[in-house]
């Protein structure tokens, strides 16, 4: 653990106003329950970019499965309590591209039907960014300070990159960790055949396209595959595990934390 | 007349009107309104040797990636002999005579084909109104000769307007295609090439950009699917 | 049951390698190809927001639009019959045919022929009829059905091409495209020159100008439409445009989306029989302009969207799912890939076709490439709603009862975070007593086996993010306040 002591960081951030603002976590609910160490790392970046944080107590699930499957009338019901949670908060970062998407993106639109509702949406919405889009964006971060000494492929999630137009900043935050090697796989914007209960209800085209994700993983010769989004990466991962492969999956929360294996 | 009624206003009724009466045409100028396009053509045609030359090399590099052989003339005595090279060295398809199709134009007349090329065996036929059998002569024929009034460099791409004397199958049936163009026939890109077609775009006609190709097996790229499978353009910059 | 069809062919799809590597090419070439395009020329979404105001505008009017083509056609000497459905599409072709004494048709390569089924008509008329794109003509021959909007042998590799051609035309066995493209290029050359009529599909038709535009790399529209003396189009009510402004603008589009080319080798104009004193062409011209559906869509806001498709097939060329399990999966439906996906279930019952609105993960990359920009994505999750709740309108019955009551169970717990951390306990303590490996979850039961069938899952952990943030982190130590030196060596490049 080298970083957090330099105060030497390529960063803009300390001049800007945005800094004071105090960030309200957004905890996808996949992270709180199976990899909460994910949310660890985000507080601890946080922390070490002296920003405020809360994590709003209530948290549950965004809706967004219901809303692929079609149950648009549950993930009402999840986007409200979502919006009134999050109401006061200034800025809300999640560590997860597809809830970042579901609330900017999706919310407005599940309350077509009502302006008053799909305002609030709205200006939830507006204030909801994910981590790495938040850091380099928002903070002007592009150095978070941290060390891996790995090979690391990074996998661009569909409703991260497709949605929010998300490449740029996690590449210029891998970028500038030390001795980290980022290494372009083939495709990496293809979809990791996830997508929520379509991996149950499809299991063999799921499994399709995770192979295809895996075999340009591994073709990359990388040791270490990241990403921005839990989803992909849990499928990813389980999917590795039951191949034998020893690619590592990690969040990129998780590098930028600097927690040196 | 019942059905096309019942049809619209069925339309009429899925785009939130009434239905009961039928809107017309005449009455909403503004759905078919499009830009004037005269300023534009009319700059085509006051382009300088050079700018055209400029197109004449876009046209030819562009024809390069769809198979299209191009030629620079630089009078007709030289379009013809690029003409007799071409049709002694492509061996017949669909019989053992080589036979020509010309479409009737001036510069096809011109270029005194019929004579020159009975001295090398090849016969020629002009599509000329009133000539006999142009249908069957046009199914065996090796090469058909048009002289397209229009092309597009950005696309390598001529017009070829169905007009009396210029049948449709003289760039279709035989076995390759010969297209004499003129360098100021030559137009930059999509807007002025459908500027300049104005008025014919009331008629038949057909864009061609190089010889008939498919990929349908194993998408490798073949020539001569089911029309011709050669397209030579001789450019014609009359200078001499 | 439909539901285990998609799902066996699907499987089987994936396990042959040929079919993959075959879809994998045009996949790369075309789909990645555009996605780079759009890319690297940005000022091509001026074109793409152009088109697709037009095509907007287009099914506001498109009342007036018909009404303008068909006076125009008629005006010529084309004539013009509107056919509500497909039945009547086919009754008008094939009475023309008898009344013509028509017995051979060549066929143009049209989506909206197999859509109406013109085919097995003509069969049972006695008619005999020739597909003539190749692909088609192939797929014709092997009597099975195209799998790619443009590419419609996909499916089919050399050898079995060479074999094909072999049994049913009689040609010397080879496996050389060039030699297997020349033995078609002659067989279909009689049919041409022998045809009574010809029909073809409408890629654009121009309603001031009256004309039907037709693009073709092959050539064997242009021979369809010139060589047989009755030219039939047939065309689906929504592929007008106003005028060739807005010709010029789609036609870049379409054939950029189809095969990323500048231009089609060739793009015919016809509307009407042969002019006055020209020597070839039909003496008779007949467009049918063709609803099938296509009404009910344009009056749904929520779908209306999808008229404006050009049916490029670029959707196709992204699309994960469509890479893996090819054409065919797609309830051997006329349209596959993510047009399919959306405009099957509207054309034939949501509920008959549930697994082509539910066989995608969403991924978005349809949307990014639809030269038009259409929104696939948003029109399959409003298909599955109706899928979740039922709808009277489009007459869907509510698929799965059990399904609902799940997510209203799961529903309930999102909106009460108590009940929320009860399930996650009693997840918790399910999947501790599965077997496990490496920390991971390796067989689970129930829904959860079909992730663990081919992938393993990981556990829930002890103490989830809010317990952590509450036990601990909310009261963490912070780093020591820094005084930063500000004397100018952080300014970042950001400034």
């Amino acid at each position: 653990m080298s970083a957090g002591s330099s105060g030497t960081f390529n960063n803009s951030f300390l001049f800007n106003p945005m800094a004071k603002r105090k960030v309200s976590l957004f905890i996808q609910c996949l992270v709180d329950s199976m990899f909460p160490h994910v949310g660890e790392a985000m507080v601890t970046v946080f922390d070490r970019l002296g920003i405020p944080l809360e994590y709003p107590p209530g948290q549950t699930c965004c809706g967004q499965p219901s809303f692929n499957a079609g149950y648009q009338k549950e993930a009402r019901k999840a986007a409200l309590h979502f919006i009134e949670l999050f109401e006061d908060s200034e800025d809300i970062v999640c560590p997860s591209g597809s809830c970042v998407s579901m609330v900017r993106h999706d919310y407005p639109e599940l309350f077509k039907d009502s302006p008053k509702m799909q305002e609030r949406a709205r200006a939830v919405g507006k204030r909801c960014y994910e981590f790495s889009e938040y850091l380099v964006d928002q903070l002007g971060v592009s150095d978070c300070g941290a060390t891996f000494r790995r090979k690391v492929t990074y996998h661009d999630s569909c409703h991260l990159y497709r949605n929010l137009g998300i490449d740029r900043q996690p590449r210029v935050l891998l970028n500038n960790v030390k001795e980290l090697e980022l290494i372009e796989m083939k495709d990496s914007t293809q979809c990791c055949g996830f997508g929520g209960t379509f991996s149950i209800n499809y299991p063999e085209i799921s499994t399709a396209l995770v192979d295809e994700k895996i075999k340009n993983i591994l073709a990359s010769g990388a040791d270490v595959v990241c990403g921005c989004d839990m989803s992909c990466l849990m499928n990813i991962k389980g999917r590795l595990s039951r191949l034998g492969e020893t690619v590592e999956v990690v969040h990129i929360a998780e590098i930028l934390a600097g927690s040196e294996k | 007349m019942a059905e096309r009624t019942a049809f619209l206003k069925k339309i009429a009724i899925a785009t939130g009107q009434d239905g009961e009466t039928l809107r017309d045409p005449a009455d909403f100028p503004a759905i078919f309104a499009s830009e004037d396009q005269d300023a534009l053509a009319a700059k085509t045609h006051r382009r300088s040797h050079e700018e055209l030359l400029q197109l004449a090399s876009l046209f030819e590099d562009v024809a390069k990636t769809l198979n299209l052989t191009c030629y620079r003339a630089a009078s007709f005595k030289k379009a013809q002999k690029i003409i007799v090279k071409i049709l002694k060295e492509t061996e017949p398809e669909f019989s053992s005579e080589k036979i020509v199709m010309v479409h009737d134009h001036p510069d096809l007349v011109a270029l005194n084909l019929p004579e020159v090329l009975q001295k090398k065996k090849i016969t020629s036929y002009s599509t000329a109104r009133g000539e006999k059998d142009i249908r069957a002569r046009s199914e065996k024929a090796l090469a058909g000769i048009t002289a397209p009034e229009l092309a597009m460099a950005a696309g390598a791409a001529i017009v070829q307007r169905d007009l009396p004397g210029q049948p449709r199958s003289t760039s279709l049936l035989p076995s390759i295609h010969i297209a004499l163009l003129r360098l100021e026939n030559i137009v930059a890109d999509y807007d002025e090439f459908y500027a300049r077609l104005g008025k014919y775009s009331e008629e038949a006609m057909v864009f061609i950009s190089g010889p008939s190709k498919t990929a349908d097996i194993e998408a490798v790229l073949v020539h001569g699917a089911h029309g011709p499978r050669a397209l030579h353009c001789i450019i014609l910059d009359e200078v001499e | 049951m439909s539901e285990s069809f998609y799902r066996e062919n699907a499987k089987k799809a994936i396990a042959d390698d040929k079919l993959q590597a075959a879809i994998n090419l045009i996949q790369d070439r075309f789909g990645t190809g555009l996605l780079n395009l759009w890319k690297e020329k940005p000022e091509m979404d001026e074109l793409r927001n152009r088109v697709k105001a037009a095509k907007d505008k287009n099914l506001k009017n498109l009342d007036i639009l018909l009404a303008k083509l068909a006076d125009s056609v008629e005006a010529r000497g084309g004539h013009v019959f509107f056919a509500e459905t497909a039945e009547e599409a086919r009754l008008y072709t094939i009475e023309l045919a008898k009344r013509r004494h028509v017995k051979m048709v060549v066929k143009g390569k049209s989506m909206l022929s197999a859509e109406i089924k013109i085919d097995q008509a003509l069969a049972d008329a006695g008619i005999e009829h020739w597909e003539t794109d190749l692909g088609e003509y192939l797929v014709q021959l092997d009597k099975d059905i195209p799998s790619h909007i443009i590419a419609p042998a996909v499916h089919m590799n050399r050898e079995h091409i060479g074999d094909l051609l072999a049994k049913r035309i009689g040609t010397p066995l080879s496996y050389d495209p060039p030699a297997l493209t020349l033995a078609a290029r002659k067989a279909l050359r009689r049919k041409f020159l022998k045809a009574d009529m010809g029909i073809t599909g409408c890629n654009i038709a121009v309603a001031e100008t009256g004309q039907v535009s037709l693009v073709s790399n092959e050539g064997n529209i242009r021979m369809t439409g010139t060589m047989p003396p009755i030219h039939v189009a047939l065309m689906g009510m929504e592929r007008v445009v106003a005028n060739m402004q807005e010709h010029k603008d789609m036609l870049q589009l379409l054939t950029l989306g189809a095969a990323m080319q500048k231009i089609s080798t060739y793009v015919s104009f016809n509307g009407g029989p042969v002019a006055e004193g020209c020597p070839d062409g039909p003496q008779e011209f007949h467009l049918i302009i063709i609803d099938n559906g296509r009404s009910k869509i344009l009056a749904d806001e929520t779908f209306s969207e999808i008229l404006s498709c050009i049916r490029c097939g670029a959707c196709l060329n992204v699309c994960p799912v469509y890479g893996k399990i090819g054409g065919h999966s797609y309830n051997r439906a006329t349209y596959s890939g993510p047009i399919g996906a959306v405009i099957e279930p509207l054309f034939n019952g949501i509920n008959a076709q549930a697994d082509l609105c539910k066989g995608e993960t969403l991924c978005g990359a349809c949307l990014k490439v639809c030269p038009v920009k259409n929104n696939i994505p948003r029109m399959l999750l409003a298909l599955r709603e109706k899928l979740a709740y039922g709808d009277e309108k489009w007459d869907v019955e509510q698929q799965n009862p059990l399904e609902e009551l799940a997510f209203r169970g799961v529903g309930e717990a999102m909106v009460s975070p108590r009940l929320w951390h009860t399930g996650e306990k009693v997840v918790r303590s399910i999947m501790k007593k599965k077997p496990h490996q490496n920390d991971m979850v390796t067989a689970m039961s129930g829904p959860g086996r079909a992730w663990t069938d081919d992938r393993d899952l990981p556990p829930i952990a002890e103490k989830s993010f809010a317990r952590l943030w509450k036990e601990k982190l909310q009261n963490r130590p912070l780093p020591a306040e820094k005084k930063e030196d500000n004397s100018g060596k952080d300014e970042g490049e950001e400034k």
